[in-house]
């Protein structure tokens, strides 16, 4: 068979062309892969930064949280630890301290409360101090007689208060007596509302006069309104003395009990505007247990209740607790915080009242409330 | 965790120094506390009752009595089942409240809570200055759907107060539950257990370390 050039050629060509196509496809597939495999890369590029972006965001929204929230709790002053353990503050250390008085020891000392805290015997001679019921140069003899002529004197004046409210209760109750007696088949209505408003107004016409008011218009008859809003006072006191730490042996004595009732009742006489509130108890007994002194712890507590005064609903102090708790919580464990601002009885954190009410008091054992107090009074 | 049919929230109010912790605590724990310091705010309390053959949940509200801390405990009437009102036998001014707190609860509580009206510490019966009778007259007379005399003292009744609640807040749900089949408060239960559980814990926890 005659080699046909043309068949030849035709040959060649459609060979060339299969060639040709095949190596096209290769090509385009070769092409293709890498192409893809270009693609996957970027998707892959892609989405590290995006997740990089993501973190970094959620980091700065974090950030911004504690910023906005929680700043002003840290406090940026580093106090450093010189390294070696001191000890708590103890006789040796507070007697230098106390024969130097320099505003050098005093800071040495601060220093050492913070880190290290105070010898239990020591707390009664030192809290004033921290607490500033006394300046660091001088010494609680100095302003013991004051103090004790102030507490005799209010001591005196509420208990005739006292002695007329108790001689109102006495009245009210023969009145309630006979009236059931003699009312005897009939119902005693419950009291219509009227009346119970009418007590309320009266409470909070009573609660907008100030207190230093009514020591200056005190004579030797107590005003009626003062035996009404002291009366209601010493009701709630009563109450709440009688079931304080009755756990604990200080308040297992009825003396103690009746020390701890003239501390709040003296207190309340003085803040008649203010008005006991309850927790108040639970803050003075820890005093009254380390000051074994009426006098002191009075003055002790007054210290404190300038600070802690917010707290009760007196001022806007535990919102912005609770609300820095919020923050904290957010920060710290977002996955709880998500739960608790899911469920209605938890978004406010009520459930934390107490613990910033009463600085934890509730919380901890006597022993520890001791160890907090001490530094919680430092700051 | 475990295994209940209905959670259901009960709140008790009253005047300070009724018994409302008290009552809490005998049924909860069994215990009497001699010297119960004043309930701060609020504080809550858990335990699971048997109505016929279901388990029930009753997470108990206790809450400060002192009118200082009315804005908190109100936050609490909203989402209640129940309402256990307090009041002590033995102490008119507590009776005398009592509109005070009913308005409260018309004003802050759901309309169909339970309302419950409590008479504490019969054990006083020397002391007592309410009668039953006017306590009974006043829940008639003002729509309470209950009125019982307790003492946490000497567990008069204390049981029974809760177990009462548990009965009556079951059948109403069933109730409902038959009314809407689709009805399904699954969603929000699971949220209230999953950090009630945290919580109770993490106070174990505390607990142990004291």
């Amino acid at each position: 068979m005659p080699n046909s050039p043309y068949i030849n050629k035709e040959a060649n060509g459609v060979d060339g062309i299969v060639k040709k196509i095949a190596n096209k496809i290769l090509r385009a597939r070769r092409f293709k892969s890498r192409h893809s495999l270009v693609n996957a890369c970027q998707t892959m590029r892609q989405q590290i930064l995006s997740r990089a972006f993501y973190g970094w965001l959620s980091y700065c929204r974090h950030l911004k949280t504690i910023r906005t929230h929680l700043s002003c709790l840290v406090n940026l002053k580093s106090i450093d630890d010189a390294g070696e353990f001191v000890g708590p503050v103890n006789d040796e250390f507070w007697t230098k301290c106390r024969a130097e008085k320099s505003e050098e020891a005093f800071k040495k000392f601060l220093r050492r409360v913070y880190l290290h805290g105070i010898e239990p015997h020591l707390r009664q001679k030192i809290w004033p101090y921290l607490l500033g019921l006394i300046e660091w140069h001088s010494e609680i003899d100095d302003m013991l007689p004051e103090m004790t002529s102030r507490f005799t004197t209010d001591l005196k004046r509420w208990t005739e208060i006292e002695a007329e409210v108790i001689k109102k209760d006495n009245e009210a109750f023969q009145a309630a007596r006979l009236r059931q007696s003699s009312n005897h088949c009939e119902p005693i209505l419950p009291p219509d509302r009227q009346q119970s408003i009418t007590s309320d107004v009266f409470e909070d016409g009573a609660e907008s006069s100030s207190s230093s008011h009514h020591m200056n218009g005190y004579s030797k008859e107590p005003k009626t309104e003062i035996v009404e809003e002291f009366g209601l006072n010493l009701h709630r006191i009563e109450k709440d003395v009688d079931r304080c730490d009755r756990n604990t042996d200080f308040f297992s004595k009825r003396e103690n009990l009746d020390r701890l009732k003239r501390l709040m009742c003296t207190y309340i006489y003085r803040h008649l505007s203010d008005g006991y509130i309850q927790g108040m108890c639970d803050i003075a007994a820890p005093l009254l247990v380390t000051f074994q002194n009426e006098v002191v712890a009075l003055e002790m507590f007054e210290r404190l209740m300038d600070r802690m005064r917010a707290n009760f609903p007196l001022g806007e102090g535990i919102e912005h607790q609770l609300n820095n708790l919020r923050s904290l919580v957010q920060v710290m464990d977002p996955e709880l915080f998500e739960l608790m601002m899911s469920n209605a009885d938890f978004t406010q954190l009520y459930f934390a009242y107490r613990w910033f009410l009463l600085d934890f008091k509730r919380e901890l054992t006597y022993d520890g409330v001791y160890k907090f107090f001490s530094l919680l009074y430092h700051c | 965790m475990e295994d209940y049919k209905y959670l259901f929230k009960v709140v008790l109010v009253g005047n300070a120094g009724v018994g409302k912790t008290c009552l809490v605590r005998k049924f909860t724990q069994g215990i009497f506390p001699p010297g119960q310091s004043a309930t701060i705010g609020v504080d809550f309390m858990i335990k699971t009752v048997k109505v016929g053959e279901d388990k029930i949940k009753l997470q108990i509200w206790d809450t400060a009595g002192q009118e200082r801390f009315r804005s908190i405990t109100q936050s609490y009437y909203r989402s209640a089942h129940a309402i256990v009102l307090v009041y002590d036998v033995a102490c008119q001014p507590s009776f005398d409240c009592l509109p005070e707190w009913l308005g409260e609860i018309e004003q802050y509580a759901n309309r169909k809570v339970l309302k419950i009206l409590v008479g504490n510490k019969v054990d006083k019966e020397d002391e007592r200055e309410v009668p039953e009778r006017i306590g009974k007259n006043f829940a008639d007379a003002n729509g309470f759907d209950y009125f019982l005399e307790t003492s946490a003292l000497d567990a008069t009744n204390v049981d029974t107060l809760f177990q009462e609640v548990a009965t009556r807040l079951t059948n109403d749900m069933k109730l409902t539950d038959e009314r809407f089949h689709n009805f399904k408060s699954n969603e929000n239960r699971d949220g209230n257990i999953s950090i009630l559980d945290r919580v109770l814990e993490r106070a174990k926890c505390a607990n142990c370390r004291t």
